[in-house]
């Protein structure tokens, strides 16, 4: 039942004013998971949203709190090079500048790779970016904590190999103090190597998987076939207050919008979307068959 | 007022000592100690030659960087007794002591205050004082021991001084030598026109300068800063918190300078002359000018961790190496720096600049150019930008990463202007899709060497697991079959 309103909310809407007995408790429940309260306060969304709702209502908090550690990674070869991630991070941070956010972003990386021609069209001012390089992994976890504790950032991405679970406490409570989110990128030189580390336990409040998917695609003749909209499955691997759970979302010039699947599904096993048997009993199949 | 050192390193070994260098095929004495010295070798002698003489000497290679490095560092000590202090190569060191020497009570303590803490750092030296610094050059190599000549007597102490007192090459000296002329002094009398005739101008300009008829400066080791305190301990000092003190009292001085210039600090440094004659330095840097004692010491104390205090430091100096007027800070007008504007990033900057190097901090800025990796370049932070630059722009989409330089990949496409088909990238194969272009991107005329080679046609590419790459083809299918074109990967879209 709650997996499922997770997943398909447009069938089962959040209730726009719960009772006062939920609210108390739901503040109580937030006070002991040190989650934001800023939603159940009615104040100013103090958090990083996708904007798609399917998205932000299962996430508590409703997106992903300031002052929290965040973990994204790729899958597969992108382990290495942190497309997926950086585009996904550009986006949420262009979202929270667009609500009002001030401040510069701190982009951490041990390669100067970012392109900020692509950033404008992800919704991130390159004007308000600054990026540092470093030379090892150790430095760069220096650098995301120092700069976690100057609030006038508006957020600190760093982009990061090895990380421990002590590392990353130390990130999660500068964050937490700060109130500046910390959004991590796992990326290294050899995907193989990163594929064990980021499997590691680390105390980040959510950590996401990203991974492209084929898109619909434009058949114009004399053409071959064209590429369509960007299609990604987003997988919310771990989520602290929350469930696990995945989506398959599509960019449109809006934004983010969940995706249809192109053709009718005859069966769950006629849409593998990932080629992925360890997780053959994943939820994507619920949805793609119910 | 010039002073002259001249060093040499000092061994006291019951064997003499020979440093041998290689010339060609020949192994030449480089240097040779005092033993040696007295039993009638000397440098520039065949090792050979040598050898025959003195069979017990014991050979090592000469390391002429490695003295020159320590040269470099002993003019750095030498700062202590003026800040113009450079080192003359290959033995000597040139301090102008002009408005210094009171400060010792004289010249002649200043000299003999020099030549005892050399001779304490285990170097034989020999010091001369004059006005000119041909003269001191001259009377420190040739005249008597520890010689300070009075200004006006500068041509009678030099006449009687060999004639390669005057810094000349050993052509010039050999020439003079056969003609009997081998003292200054025979060549006060002669017609200068002639002597230039005959030897060039070169002679009479160093004739000239080490008379002071001809001026020479000396460039010091490193540009002189303008704001420049330092402090001298009673006693030698090592705790961690006498030198955190100290460069306290420091700062407000130099601060409490700058301040009356409107000026604020960009690069400071800060020296710590040591008991052992050694002299560390520091340098901080800041993203703009700055007067701020506290975020200034917070920047030092970084680097004063790293500062090795040995047997204690008997003076510190702090000094601005760089200092720019101090603006009061105008909003920009047209916000467009909402992040950047805000004072208390400065601070965050500097502290990873200097932790990390300069050059690690950088903010990206839009280039007016046609070619991807021209079109955006990551420039220092906090500068103005530059006019005309903007993001804004009507092209097709570009991808979050881009390598520079573009890798090469083997594609397989059909001719001449198609999207690949499969390509092979860090040694996998990919098979394309769906694919969109070309994109032709042809470099600026007033850049491209031959735009038929470089030009580049960009396709955007998703291959079977819908992940997108940027390829391009470079050059143009074309008669030329010997040198198809190449195929780039050049970046990787979300």
């Amino acid at each position: 039942m709650t997996r499922k309103q997770a997943i398909v909310p447009s069938v089962y809407p959040p209730s726009p004013e719960p009772p006062p007995g939920l609210i108390a408790l739901r503040r109580q429940v937030a006070l002991l998971e040190n989650l934001p309260q800023a939603e159940l306060e009615g104040g100013k969304a103090k958090s990083l949203t996708w904007g798609l709702t399917a998205i932000d209502t299962h996430l508590p908090g409703h997106g992903l709190m300031l002052g929290a550690l965040h973990e994204f990674a790729g899958e597969g070869q992108d382990l290495e090079e942190g497309a997926l991630p950086a585009a996904a991070i550009a986006r949420l941070i262009g979202r929270l500048h667009g609500q009002g956010g001030d401040g510069s972003v701190l982009w951490i990386g041990r390669r100067r790779d970012l392109y900020a021609r692509a950033l404008p069209h992800e919704g991130l001012d390159p004007d308000r970016l600054l990026h540092l390089q470093v030379r090892r992994n150790a430095d760069a976890l220096w650098a995301i904590e120092d700069a976690l504790r100057c609030r006038s950032l508006s957020a600190v991405v760093g982009e990061i190999a090895a990380l421990n679970l002590t590392q990353s406490r130390r990130l999660q409570l500068a964050a937490e103090k700060s109130g500046v989110p910390a959004l991590l990128i796992r990326r290294t030189a050899r995907a193989g190597e990163l594929k064990n580390l980021a499997r590691q336990p680390i105390a980040a409040v959510t950590r996401w998987r990203l991974c492209a998917a084929p898109s619909a695609g434009i058949v114009a003749a004399p053409h071959p076939i064209l590429p369509g909209r960007p299609r990604w499955r987003l997988d919310l691997w771990r989520c602290r207050g929350g469930r696990p759970a995945n989506w398959f979302i599509e960019e449109h010039d809006d934004g983010w919008r969940e995706a249809t699947l192109p053709q009718p599904v005859p069966a769950p096993l006629g849409d593998r979307l990932l080629a992925s048997p360890a997780e053959a009993d994943d939820v994507e199949y619920e949805r793609a068959a119910g | 007022m010039t002073s002259n050192t001249s060093g040499q390193q000092d061994k006291i070994e019951p064997a003499p000592l020979l440093l041998v260098r290689a010339s060609g095929n020949l192994r030449l004495v480089h240097g040779a100690d005092d033993i040696a010295l007295a039993r009638g070798l000397c440098p520039g002698q065949r090792l050979a030659d040598a050898l025959a003489c003195v069979p017990e000497a014991r050979v090592e290679d000469a390391d002429p960087t490695g003295d020159l490095a320590r040269l470099h560092a002993l003019a750095q000590w030498a700062t202590r007794f003026s800040p113009h202090a450079t080192p003359d190569a290959p033995d000597g060191l040139m301090i102008d002591i002009t408005g210094c020497a009171h400060l010792w009570k004289g010249e002649e303590k200043l000299m003999d205050d020099a030549l005892a803490r050399l001779t304490r750092q285990g170097f034989t030296a020999r010091a001369a004082i004059a006005g000119t610094i041909g003269a001191a050059w001259a009377s420190a190599r040739f005249g008597g021991a520890h010689s300070i000549i009075p200004p006006g007597s500068i041509s009678t102490a030099l006449q009687a001084l060999p004639i390669r007192a005057l810094r000349l090459d050993d052509a010039t000296a050999i020439g003079l030598d056969r003609l009997g002329l081998r003292r200054i002094g025979d060549l006060y009398p002669l017609h200068r026109a002639e002597v230039t005739k005959r030897f060039g101008a070169a002679l009479l300009t160093r004739l000239d300068q080490a008379l002071g008829y001809a001026a020479e400066t000396l460039s010091p080791l490193a540009p002189l800063p303008d704001h420049r305190v330092s402090l001298v301990f009673a006693e030698p000092i090592s705790a961690p918190e006498s030198i955190a003190r100290a460069s306290e009292l420091l700062m407000t001085r130099l601060l409490r300078e700058l301040e009356t210039q409107e000026l604020g600090i960009r690069r400071l440094g800060l020296i710590a002359h040591r008991m052992d004659d050694e002299s560390p330095g520091l340098i901080i840097g800041t993203a703009r000018p700055s007067r701020d004692a506290k975020h200034l010491l917070k920047l030092l104390a970084e680097k004063i961790e790293m500062l090795d205090p040995g047997p204690g430091i008997e003076r510190m100096s702090l000094s601005a190496l760089v200092a720019e007027k101090m603006n009061s800070v105008q909003a920009d007008f047209e916000r467009r720096h909402p992040g950047l504007a805000e004072a208390d990033l400065a601070p965050l900057v500097d502290r990873l600049t200097n932790r990390l190097g300069p050059g690690s901090v950088t903010t990206p800025r839009a280039v007016a150019s046609h070619i991807p990796e021209r079109a955006a370049t990551f420039a220092p932070p906090m500068e103005r930008r530059v006019p005309g630059s903007d993001w804004s722009t009507d092209l097709p989409p570009r991808p979050i990463r881009l390598f520079s330089p573009p890798e090469p990949i083997d594609a397989v496409a059909p001719v001449p202007d198609d999207p690949p088909l499969s390509f092979r990238w860090r040694h996998m194969q990919h098979r394309v899709a769906k694919a969109e272009g070309p994109e032709r991107i042809r470099p600026e005329w007033w850049q491209a060497m031959d735009d038929g080679k470089e030009t580049r046609d960009y396709y955007r590419v998703e291959i079977e697991d819908g992940r997108r790459f940027w390829l391009f083809r470079s050059g143009l299918y074309a008669q030329d079959t010997a040198r198809p074109p190449r195929w780039f990967l050049h970046g990787i879209f979300a």
